[in-house]
């Protein structure tokens, strides 16, 4: 924080309303992002299902535009976790 | 920072709302991007109406805005499309004026927006961090990665403010049409964007059209990344950006957190000694000779607590 920071009078009531007012929309937001992230799973297991096929035959970018083939003993397994992409 | 993970967000399905926090004038409206639930610090995409006016002033907090079209004239200088300035706390802003009316990104980094009606900097203001350039007309496009591990060739980037304490960073970046990049990435930071125009897409979130954003808190999987026609965004980080590139598609944060401590437990070990042991960062030093300042603000660890002093 800079020190003009540390200076700054006490909030507003009115502005600590629109904070209060908006959190719960921000909230609901990312509620319907993650819905909207895990109706995606089938088409994103597809994604990664080409993406695993691309680093084994070109490689992955490990700097750059280099590029390193993944060997098929070092693809990754998916867990038996739940997946998310949204935290 | 505490601000959600946001990502995918295309602000366009809003619509705006008046801006009428105290202090600021009529005239203008904001969609809210993303807010810290804490402090209050926001991103927020604004219009002015034509017409608009505000009188000279200042802000409590670091705050960032790009011009994303029309124009702003600041005192008699004149904004258009693609400028951006970052104000550091207690800069006096001249006044503002808008004839035909404009859209921006405004960024307030450190806490709710605040305006205080004023002709001179506050006394503590760091005037000489201000950066006010046009980042279309001012600055070449960097084609080649700036650190080890990069980008890979076809994503560009314009540095437009680096703050050298945090190394957070501002930049324009841009993927060609047709780009891509088979890896997937996480930082030790926080990660913002907004499209301008076009769209990218990446392994986890998909499409991120026009006036797409994300807000990412850090160790966070994205990538791979491609972009098919080609995309212009505004990034943000608020600390150094290092690519910890991998290709697990289904790594946790926690799993990504952990092995960016292996990464620093590896490559400084005495450091790494120094900052964990025993939970406990003590002497309270080192000083830094340098910016002595900066040390006020610097978290002391006590086991199982932490303050500052």
């Amino acid at each position: 924080m800079s020190k003009v920071h540390d200076q700054a009078p006490s909030r507003d009531p009115l502005t600590q309303e629109w904070i209060d007012a908006h959190l719960p929309e921000q909230e609901r937001r990312q509620v319907k992002i993650i819905k909207d992230m895990d109706a995606l799973g089938a088409e994103r297991d597809q994604w990664i299902e080409a993406f695993l096929e691309r680093i084994q035959k070109r490689g992955f970018n490990v700097d750059g535009d280099m590029k390193r083939r993944v060997g098929p003993d070092e693809v990754p397994e998916k867990p038996d976790r739940p997946f998310k992409v949204v935290f | 920072m505490t601000r959600p993970h946001i990502e995918p967000f295309c602000e366009r399905v809003e619509e705006y709302r008046a801006f009428t926090l105290p202090g600021f004038p009529k005239g203008s409206h904001y969609k809210i991007l993303s807010l810290d639930r804490d402090t209050g610090a926001c991103s927020l995409k604004m219009r002015f109406d034509a017409g608009y006016a505000r009188a000279p002033g200042m802000s409590y907090s670091d705050m960032e805005f790009f011009i994303l079209q029309g124009q702003l004239k600041v005192g008699d200088k004149v904004y258009g499309p693609g400028h951006y300035v970052f104000l550091p706390a207690g800069v006096a802003l001249g006044a503002l004026t808008s004839e035909q009316g404009c859209e921006a990104l405004m960024f307030y980094n450190e806490g709710e927006p605040t305006f205080v009606e004023s002709d001179s900097n506050h006394r503590l203001a760091i005037q000489q961090a201000t950066v006010d350039l046009n980042a279309y007309d001012d600055m070449p496009w960097i084609g080649t990665a700036r650190k080890s591990p990069g980008v890979a060739t076809g994503c560009l980037v314009k540095l437009l403010r680096f703050d050298p304490f945090t190394k957070a960073t501002t930049f324009l970046y841009s993927m060609t049409a047709e780009f891509s990049q088979d890896n997937i990435s996480y930082h030790d930071c926080a990660e913002e964007s907004f499209h301008i125009w076009g769209t990218s897409w990446m392994l986890q979130f998909g499409d991120l059209p026009t006036g797409g954003y994300f807000w990412r808190p850090p160790y966070i999987n994205h990538g791979a990344f491609a972009s098919r026609l080609g995309c212009i965004a505004l990034g943000r980080t608020d600390a150094e950006l290092f690519n910890y590139f991998h290709f697990n598609p289904w790594t946790t944060p926690e799993e990504n957190h952990a092995r960016a401590a292996a990464k620093i437990y590896r490559e400084r070990p005495d450091l790494w000694k120094w900052v964990v042991s025993e939970g406990h960062n003590h002497p309270h030093g080192p000083e830094d000779f340098e910016h002595g300042d900066y040390h006020d603000q610097v978290k002391h660890l006590h086991r199982d607590h932490d303050h500052d002093h």
